[in-house]
Order: C-alpha cells, then sequence, then structure tokens
C-alpha cells in the first residue's frame, strides 16, 4: 500500500494552493459582499486549467483525472466556497454529463471552450416538485421533426444566471417517467425562450448565483441530445454519483480551515493569563476536528482512487459526501466557538465559513438521500430492496 | 408537585404571546436584512411595560415574578431574536443591577426611565483582552476630586448605539484583578464616552453592538454602583441573570424552529407522500420536541428557584448551556427538513439558525457554562476547581 | 536563437522554522521551491519566447529531486530541461560553462541575480567564463534583433524610483531581479504532461560534460550553525522628542 501521491499531483497541489492563495483568497471576502466572482477571475483561472481538471487534453481539460479533481476542490473550498461551488456543478456535475454520455461531435463542440472556462455548464435537474425526488420530474420534451421542444421550469440550479451551456433532463416519454422515458439535452443560452431567473437570495455561497430556468418552447436540435434517448435519468445519477465524492473533497477542504484557523487562534488568544491553546475544552475540540478529518481524507482519497481505476463506488461517493458535509459543519461550528465573539464577526473569515458550510448537507442529493443510497447498496448485497 | 401556571402567570403569557405574535413576528425579517434596531417596535414594546416587566412598581415596572419574565422572553425569542436579547439585556443586566444594588436615590433616577424604554440599558465589562475572563479588564478608574476618570476600551457592548446609560466596568485597583473591580453608571453622551464601530453578525443583526471608548471620562462618586472594588459581586448576579433569560429566549427559538419544520413537513410532498412520513424527519421532529420539554423543564426549574429567593446560579448556567444546544440542533434539524429550501433568505428558518448560534457565546460560552456546573459539583467535595 | 536559462531549486522557507535558542533550523515541511529571482528570469525568457519563437532551454545542477524545478519550468513553458545530475555542492559556474561548450549556439543566458538561500550569484562570473557581456539586476528584458535590452533600477538616483535601460549585443548573461517580470502560473495540464513524460527533461553527468573530479570539490562545507544576534527593537518616541534629537 502507498499512501504517497504521485509526484504530479504534489507538483499540481502546489501550483493550485499558490494561484489560490494569491489570486482568490484577497477576494474571497469581497466575492461573498459584493454576491458575484470578477469575470478576469475566471478567465485567469480558465487559463490554468481550474475548469477542466478531470478531462482529457485534448479537449483543454487537464487530464488529471477524478483525483486531481479532488484535489482541486479540496484546495479551493478552503479559500473560497462560492467559485468552488460554481466549478463543482460546471465540472462535477454540468461538464460530466457530457462527458459520460455525449456525442463526441457535442464533445468535440462544447468540451474545448467549457474545459477553458471560456464558457460555464450548468446541471439542471431539479424542479419545484421534485427535489430529493428528482425521478418526480415533470419537464416535457416533444419530438417536433428534427427538434425537441422543451417546456418547463428547472429551479435551484447553479450557475443558472451565468451558463452558457445548460443540461437539462426532461421527460420525452412520459408514460414511461423518468426512469426510462427522460432524456438530458444541451441547450444554449442564447435559444429563444430560454431564460434564466435572478440569484436566489442565500444565507452562504453568496458568489455563486443559484436561479431558477425557464423554458418556454425552446427549441433543441436532435443532435444536442445527450446520450440516448430515455436514459437521461442514468446519465445524470451516473454524474451525481461521481460529483459526490468530489463534494466529500470540498468539505475536507473546508473543514481543514476550519482546523488551521482553530489552531492559529488558540495560540495567539490569551484568556486567564495564557493562551486557551491549554483549555483541555479547546485542545479537545481542535483534537476531535483533526481525527474526524484525517478519516475524511482517507475516504475521500480512497474513493478518487475506485474511481480512476474503474472500481464500484456508488457507496463510497455517498458516504463521501455524507461524512464530508457532517464534517465540515462540525468543525466550523467548533472553530466559531473557539473564536468566541470574533467567530459571529463579517470581518472575519469564519462567519462566512460557518454561512457557507452548510448547504453541503442538503445539495448534490441530501444527507438523508445519501444514506438511503448507502443502505440500499448494502441491503442490495442481502437481497433487499430499499424504496426512499 | 404542580406543573401549571398560576392564572396570573397565563395572563401573562397571553398578553405576551399576543403581543409577540401581533407586533414582533411581522418586524423579524425586516430587522435581519435591514440591520436596523426596531425603534418603533420598542416603543410599542414600553408601553405594554416590556423594558421595566419584573422592575417593581414603585420604580414604574410591571413587577412580574420571575417566571413569568422567562415567559415574556420566550415569547419575544419565538419571533426575533435580536429584540428578545436586546430587551434581555437592558433589563437582566442593566436595569436589573441598578435595583439590585443601587441606592434609593440611583434607582429612583434610573429606574423609572429605563422600565418605560425612554432609557435604555447597556453593560460594558467586556474589552478585547477580557472576554471569558472578565477579571483581567484593564479599563481603569482613578480616583479624582468628587468621583472617578475612566479611561479603557470595552468592545461587544450591546444596546451602546441606542442612546441611554451603560453600566460600566472599571478597575480601581490594578492587579487585584476580579477584587479591584468597581461598576459605575454612565450615561451613553456623557464627556469621553465615544460609542465606536457596530459590530456586523451572522445573527442578531437588528442589535447595536459596539466599541466604546473610555478617554477621561469623569464619573461622579453618586455613580457608582455598590462600593468600591465591589463590582464582581454585581457581574455574578447579573450573569445569573441574564443566564436564565437567555436560556428562556433559546426556549422560545427552537420551538419557533421546530414550529417551522412540522408546517414545512406537513406540507411538502416528495416521493408521492408528505416529507412528515419518513422517519428520518419524524426523528428530526421527535428529538428536538424532547429537548424542548427538557429545557423547559430546566428554565421552569430555574426561574422556581430564583422566584422564591433561592441560589440559581448553577441551574441558569445549566439551563443556558443545554438552551443554546437545543436552540442550536432545533434550527440545525429543521432547516435540514427544509432541504434546498433551508438555504433560502425566502424561509425564516436560516435566520434562526444565524440568530441562534449567539447563544453559545453571550452570556459566558458553553465552556464557561460547564465550568460554573463542574464548579458547583466540585464545591460540595469541597474541591475547588479553576478555570 | 537559444535562450539557456539557469534555476537554482532551494527549501521553501515557508516550510522552516528557526529556533535559535536550540541553535536549530528546523524542517517543517520539505517542500522545494524554484528560486524566486530564477522563476522571474524564466518568465522574462518565456515572454522572449512568446514575441520571437525563440528556444527556451532550462538547466540546473543538482540532486534527482532538482527534476521537479525543472519539470515546472517544461510545464511552464521551456521547451527543454536539463539536469546536471550532481549531488556536490560544487560551483555551479563550471558546469554551466561546460554546459554551454556542449550546447553551442547560446544567444543569451538569463538567471536570478542571487539565491535566496546561499546568496550566490551565477551570472557575473559565468559571463566572464564563456565571454559574454553581462546586464545585471534587470527587471525587464526584452531582444531587439540581435541587441538585448534591460530595464534596471537607477542605482545613482536617491529616490529609489528612477529606472534606466540598458543594451548589449548578443551574446550576452543578464540577471534578474525579484522585482522582475510577474511569473505566469503554468496550466496544471502541463504540470500533469510534464511529470508524466519520461523524457522531459535531460540528465547529464559531470563526465557527460566532460568534467574530472577536480571540478567536482565543494567549495563550501558545512562545520555547523550559528545565527546573528537577535534584532533589538527600536524605541517609538514621540513626535517631540525626535524635534529634540533633530534640532542640533
Ligand atoms: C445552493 C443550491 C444549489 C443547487 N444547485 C443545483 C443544481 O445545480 N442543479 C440541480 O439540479 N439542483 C440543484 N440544487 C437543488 C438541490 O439538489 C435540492 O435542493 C436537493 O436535492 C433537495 O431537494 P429539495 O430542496 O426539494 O428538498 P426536499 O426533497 O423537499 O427535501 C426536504 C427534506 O425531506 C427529506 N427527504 C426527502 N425525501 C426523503 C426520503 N425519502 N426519506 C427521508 N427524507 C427525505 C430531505 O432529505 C430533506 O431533509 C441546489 C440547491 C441549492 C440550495
Ligand atoms: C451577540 C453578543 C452580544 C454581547 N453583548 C455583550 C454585552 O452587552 N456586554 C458585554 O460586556 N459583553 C458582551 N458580549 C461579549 C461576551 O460576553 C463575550 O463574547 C464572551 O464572554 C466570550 O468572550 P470572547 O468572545 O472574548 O471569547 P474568549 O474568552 O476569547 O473565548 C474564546 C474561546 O475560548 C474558550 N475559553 C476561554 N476561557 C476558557 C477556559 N478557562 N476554559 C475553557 N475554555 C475557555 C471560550 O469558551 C471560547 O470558546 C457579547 C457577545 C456577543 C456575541
Amino acid at each position: 500500500m502507498n499512501y504517497d501521491l504521485p509526484p504530479e499531483y504534489n507538483a499540481l497541489r502546489r501550483m493550485l494552493r499558490e494561484f489560490i492563495t494569491e489570486e482568490i483568497a484577497p477576494v474571497a471576502k469581497k466575492i461573498d459582499e459584493d454576491s458575484v466572482v470578477p469575470p478576469e477571475l475566471i478567465r485567469r483561472m480558465g487559463d490554468v486549467g481550474f475548469f477542466g481538471v478531470p478531462f482529457p487534453r485534448e479537449y483543454g481539460g487537464m487530464g488529471a483525472g477524478e483525483l486531481g479533481y479532488c484535489i482541486m476542490m479540496e484546495e479551493l473550498n478552503r479559500v473560497c466556497p462560492s467559485v468552488a461551488t460554481i466549478i463543482g456543478a460546471h465540472i462535477g456535475i454540468g461538464v460530466m454529463s457530457l462527458y459520460l454520455d455525449g456525442s463526441k461531435a457535442l464533445q468535440q463542440k462544447y468540451m474545448p471552450d467549457l474545459c477553458s472556462g471560456r464558457k460555464i455548464a450548468a446541471f439542471a435537474l431539479t424542479e419545484p416538485n421534485a427535489g430529493s425526488d428528482a425521478a418526480g420530474i415533470q419537464m416535457r420534451a416533444t419530438l417536433e421533426g428534427d427538434s425537441y421542444i422543451l417546456d418547463g421550469q428547472k429551479m435551484w440550479i447553479t450557475n443558472g444566471p451565468i451558463a452558457d451551456v445548460i443540461n437539462v433532463l426532461a421527460l420525452t416519454d412520459p408514460a414511461l417517467g423518468a426512469r426510462g422515458g427522460a432524456t438530458v439535452f444541451a441547450v444554449e443560452r442564447e435559444w429563444a425562450g430560454y431564460t434564466p431567473g435572478k440569484p436566489e437570495s442565500k444565507m452562504g455561497l453568496h458568489g455563486s448565483p443559484t436561479s431558477l430556468l425557464n423554458f418556454d418552447e425552446v427549441r433543441v436540435p436532435r443532435e444536442n441530445v445527450v446520450g440516448q434517448i430515455g436514459l437521461g435519468f442514468v446519465t445524470f445519477m451516473k454524474a451525481l454519483d461521481i460529483g459526490r465524492a468530489s463534494l466529500g473533497a470540498a468539505t475536507l477542504g473546508g473543514a481543514q480551515a476550519s482546523l488551521e484557523a482553530s489552531i492559529r487562534w488558540a495560540r495567539t488568544r490569551q484568556q486567564f493569563g495564557r493562551p486557551i491553546a491549554h483549555m483541555q475544552s479547546i485542545q479537545f475540540m481542535i483534537a476531535d476536528m483533526a481525527a474526524e478529518i484525517e478519516a475524511l481524507r482517507a475516504l475521500v482519497y480512497r474513493t478518487a482512487w475506485l474511481i480512476d481505476n474503474g472500481r464500484p463506488f456508488i457507496k463510497e461517493a455517498g458516504m463521501c459526501k455524507l461524512l464530508g458535509s457532517e464534517t465540515a459543519s462540525r468543525c466550523i461550528d467548533r472553530a466559531l466557538q473557539i473564536h468566541g465573539a470574533l467567530g459571529l464577526s463579517r470581518d472575519f473569515t469564519i462567519e462566512r465559513g460557518f454561512r457557507d458550510a452548510r448547504i453541503s448537507e442538503i445539495f448534490e442529493g441530501t444527507n438523508e438521500i445519501q444514506r438511503i443510497v448507502i443502505a440500499s447498496e448494502l441491503m442490495q448485497g442481502v437481497g433487499v430492496r430499499i424504496r426512499p | 408537585m404542580d406543573f401549571s401556571l398560576t392564572e396570573e402567570q397565563t395572563m401573562f403569557r397571553d398578553l405576551f404571546r399576543d403581543f409577540a405574535e401581533k407586533e414582533v413576528a411581522k418586524i423579524a425579517e425586516h430587522v435581519d436584512r435591514s440591520e436596523e434596531p426596531p425603534l418603533d417596535l420598542y416603543k410599542k414594546a414600553a408601553a405594554q411595560g416590556f423594558f421595566g416587566a419584573p422592575i417593581p412598581e414603585a420604580y414604574g415596572g410591571v413587577g412580574i415574578d420571575w417566571l413569568s419574565y422567562t415567559l415574556l422572553a420566550e415569547e419575544l425569542g419565538k419571533h426575533c431574536l435580536s429584540t428578545a436579547v436586546t430587551i434581555a439585556i437592558h433589563t437582566s443586566l442593566a436595569a436589573m443591577s441598578i435595583l439590585d444594588v443601587g441606592t434609593e436615590e440611583q434607582k429612583q433616577k434610573h429606574l423609572p426611565a429605563m422600565a418605560a424604554g425612554e432609557v435604555i440599558g447597556a453593560f460594558a465589562l467586556t474589552e478585547p483582552d477580557a472576554g471569558s475572563d472578565p477579571g483581567s479588564l484593564t479599563t481603569r478608574a482613578d480616583k479624582v476630586e468628587g468621583g472617578y476618570r475612566l479611561n479603557g476600551t470595552k468592545n461587544w457592548v450591546s444596546n451602546a448605539g441606542l442612546g441611554g446609560v451603560m453600566v460600566v466596568f472599571a478597575s480601581t485597583h490594578p492587579g487585584a484583578r476580579h477584587k479591584g473591580i468597581s461598576a459605575f453608571v454612565v450615561a451613553n453622551d456623557a464627556p469621553g464616552v465615544m460609542i465606536g464601530y457596530r459590530e456586523k453578525t451572522l445573527g442578531l443583526r437588528g442589535m447595536d453592538i459596539r466599541t466604546v471608548y473610555l478617554e477621561d471620562c469623569f464619573v461622579p462618586e453618586a455613580n457608582r454602583l455598590n462600593g468600591e472594588n465591589e463590582g464582581w459581586a454585581i457581574v455574578v448576579r447579573a450573569f445569573d441573570r441574564v443566564r436564565l433569560t437567555l436560556a428562556a429566549v433559546a426556549l422560545g427559538a427552537a420551538q419557533t424552529a421546530l414550529a417551522l419544520g412540522v408546517t414545512f413537513a406537513a406540507e411538502r410532498k416528495q416521493f408521492g407522500v408528505q416529507i412528515a412520513h419518513k422517519q428520518a424527519m419524524q426523528n428530526y421532529v421527535a428529538d428536538t420536541a424532547t429537548d424542548i420539554e427538557a429545557l423547559r423543564g430546566l428554565v421552569r426549574h430555574a426561574a422556581w428557584l430564583a422566584g422564591s429567593g433561592q441560589e440559581f446560579g448553577r441551574a441558569a448556567s445549566m439551563a443556558k448551556y443545554f438552551g443554546g444546544r437545543v436552540a442550536k440542533d432545533a434550527a440545525n434539524k429543521m432547516l435540514q427538513v427544509h432541504g434546498g429550501y433551508g438555504f433560502s433568505d425566502e424561509y425564516a428558518i436560516s435566520r434562526y439558525y444565524r440568530d441562534v448560534r449567539a447563544l453559545r457565546l453571550l452570556g459566558g460560552t458553553d465552556e464557561i457554562q460547564r465550568y460554573v456546573v463542574a464548579r458547583a459539583a466540585f464545591e460540595e467535595k469541597g474541591l475547588r476547581i479553576q478555570p | 536563437m537559444r535562450l539557456l536559462v539557469l534555476l537554482r531549486q532551494l527549501l521553501d522557507p515557508a516550510g522552516m522554522l528557526v529556533n535559535r535558542k536550540a541553535g536549530k533550523v528546523f524542517v517543517n515541511r520539505e517542500e522545494y521551491m524554484i528560486n524566486p529571482a530564477d522563476k522571474r528570469a524564466l518568465e522574462a525568457a518565456l515572454q522572449i519566447k512568446d514575441a520571437t519563437g525563440a528556444e527556451v532551454v532550462a538547466a540546473a545542477v543538482g540532486p534527482a529531486r532538482t527534476e521537479d524545478a525543472l519539470r515546472e519550468a517544461r510545464a511552464l513553458g521551456a521547451d527543454r530541461a536539463i539536469l546536471i545530475k550532481e549531488d556536490v555542492a560544487a560551483p555551479a559556474g563550471r558546469f554551466y560553462e561546460a554546459l554551454c561548450d556542449s550546447l553551442g549556439d547560446v544567444d543569451l543566458i538569463l538567471t536570478g541575480d542571487s539565491a535566496l538561500d546561499t546568496g550566490e550569484a551565477v551570472g557575473p562570473q559565468l559571463a566572464e567564463m564563456v565571454n559574454m557581456a553581462f546586464l545585471g539586476n534587470a527587471v525587464q528584458c526584452a531582444l531587439e534583433g540581435a541587441v538585448v535590452r534591460i530595464v534596471r533600477r537607477d542605482v545613482r538616483d536617491a529616490t529609489q524610483r528612477a529606472y534606466n535601460g540598458v543594451e548589449a549585443d548578443l551574446p550576452a548573461v543578464v540577471t534578474v531581479t525579484r522585482s522582475g517580470p510577474t511569473p505566469r502560473y503554468p496550466h496544471g495540464g502541463a504540470i500533469i504532461e510534464m511529470y508524466r513524460d519520461p523524457e522531459a527533461v535531460e540528465i547529464m553527468t559531470a563526465a557527460d560534460l566532460g568534467l574530472d573530479d577536480s571540478a567536482l570539490q565543494p567549495a563550501v562545507v558545512e562545520r555547523g550553525q550559528s545565527f546573528p544576534p537577535e534584532r533589538e527593537f527600536g524605541k517609538q518616541m514621540t513626535v517631540e522628542e525626535i524635534a529634540e534629537r533633530m534640532t542640533p
């Protein structure tokens, strides 16, 4: 067993960390306050490959696999969860669906621009009545000559207001329902009838815009079907499974940042005549954080390895998301406690971390859904089929 | 043992509840977004006597008993934590400290105006380097002709920007730690007082929390509360009171969080049924409801101790510690019940999630409450522990 | 047109902790980096490459780990990278002189003005050894035909805000300061590629360069570590005190 990363990944992490520290950290607070990521920053991130980490070099990606992608999400989320979310939705689920099942022609058409960050992708599954029950979607796609006409509404779509290419799931055969009767389409933002809504006002992730998407008789040429007609649900679920591992990596970065901030503050802050690092209440919080983070790190990187080596990973990916989001929430909560009143102040980073962390327990499948996924994987082995 | 409220207490509760539901609930969201203290609401609350609820009628208050006072905190906490905590600090920390140890003259001078809400009270103890350990404060009160001259910086002073008065703690005997602290009633607009930076916070955004600078601020001897070097006794009792009050605020907040979650779960359908039918949701609700009842027990018991003149510090610390956690857990679980909607500013639950977090810090952090509780336990064995 | 960029790899000071009492330097994280001024020299070379299409060859002397610095240089855009794999602390000048001979046609040599860890400056000596013009302390560097033109801080100017331009005919050696052009970030994909390409870095030894043992004698031998005395902090003075001091 070898726990050292291959040297190229250490070099990659070093470069990413340098970029993130120099270019993103100084503006992270402003991104939260202004609720926007400067387009110039997106462009520069695109130039070094942030937007195409796991995808092949021939499409302009980094060719760094799931491992490289997890490293990038870990590093990014230490500093700016808003930017990490934009990229997570773009790569992890948006471009991923194209890459997994899209035709060669579609990939060639969109992936170079997407991998370089010149274009941004979104992944549109959730609807007002279909959240956890993703198979409950109602959006319709009707065949008309050589095109499909899309009608309906999506909601809570990350990158909605800024996306150029939107992968959207719609029912092509309502009689069969989502499993068997739904198809993924790649829609371009300029197409008639497509209008994204205004960014939602949220507790955290202010820099990552989320919105409704309206499809009013949007005509989509048949070439823009991603994967097979009727099998779109499978494509989307596959993308989500992979996305969960990298979301786990992101939460790892967030938790690590909480730990580091706590250690720094415990050493600096004095009460009762000594640094609070000498209080066991503080020491034990720090020790618990570190132990949970180490367990998470092992899980995340093992899962990345499973994915890169073509092994089954669905259960583990669900665990990454579940354990990761809850670890990150616990860690930022402890960090806030350790910082005392300062932890509540918006002049300091802990407060933003606290608001940003919470959503990971909810999106990309709530933690309850992860528990269902993990349990059904386990129960399947003994012949029990679980329904959510 | 009788757990029911008396007729009078029931009447007060209904009055508080009615006011909170009609007046407080509707402004809470606006207060959070605009970050403006709701001064009009304070006027209305003051007209009902809520700024002087436990102050005796002789000093212009309503003179309600401790349990009824916790009911007020609970009902306000259900709807707007900013308002509830503002009133808790005004009453439990500032006004009741004057009531506790003030001279008759001091009481006559300050309490009627405070009870009427015309003068809002603040409590300036914390300093940049003295948080959990206020005994190490460094603001100085030097004896001068006819009084004292105060110099130093206080921070996280709630209500300091609302005009009114502050109970300021300063050292009259440097080096003696808490044995050398004295308290003074200082008007916010007195010469030498500068009301500085307003904190921008995660929650409780309607509170006006400031840094206060004291520069050669002269305070006449008549404004000293309690004897010289006898300020610490005020701090200890004020903390007991505010902890109990904040526990009641937490009790209120947790109940609203639960109600929001239950309503959402009963309406939201996924997989063809209301999510209320899913055991995961049921368990969140059951755990939260159980926590709330346990907290209610702690709060009522502590209020009974306080109301019957018994020592209630340990009970108040337990209630505050447990209350902060219960409120946080309740908001956290109920936010989860809301799914993605819980992250949206359109739903109230995320505001509760942000607001209740402060309850585990102010009035003494969780760690300090546990110390207080443990100290009491070891004291029974004759063992004295240090923080 | 061929540019040769000389790089030095050194321990990242961010991972080191100095304990004066124990008289020791602790290495918490053993991570290496390219000497910052060298990295800017590389950037200057890459900018010339972008403008003229010149070939950029990066070279370094050091143990096997020095490959990382050269792979980074390749990822940044160097066309070739040569590692002179020698583990001794011998002065690098001799190796580079031999390397120039072996490469032939080197038009411009760029490197940092000094090394962050040892303070060593290879440039001026090397210029003498290979008999090229020398321009030091560049903050900008460009080619115009067969002329290299640099901008550097004008040391004659007391305000430290003036710059002057200097030029020399090729071949020449230019050293770049830590205020030189801001280095670009490599594309992550290029990093992965350069690490996976077994031929990304060419390895040479002293023998390959025709150098014998005498070239390999270390110039510096480590005997131990000692530290300069702790700095005393200055005294804060009031305006009055300053005024008093200044009045004669
Ligand atoms: C900031 C943000 C970004 C998002 N980005 C995207 C995006 O890019 N693309 C996209 O398609 N969607 C996106 N979403 C939507 C997100 O994936 C959904 O919010 C999530 O799947 C939950 O759905 P819901 O909000 O409808 O909650 P609901 O499904 O209504 O869930 C409410 C509660 O019920 C629980 N629950 C539901 N079913 C069960 C069950 N069977 N058993 C036990 N408990 C159950 C849930 O766990 C949750 O606690 C985003 C959401 C947010 C907030
Ligand atoms: C919303 C709000 C309103 C406030 N209003 C007022 C007010 O009106 N007047 C006022 O005077 N103050 C006020 N405060 C300040 C409050 O009382 C302090 O924040 C609190 O006492 C904690 O101090 P600190 O923030 O400096 O944290 P610190 O004391 O620096 O504590 C940092 C961490 O160390 C822990 N710690 C410290 N000592 C020990 C120990 N011995 N053992 C174990 N752990 C320890 C703490 O629990 C905490 O986790 C307010 C604070 C807030 C958040």
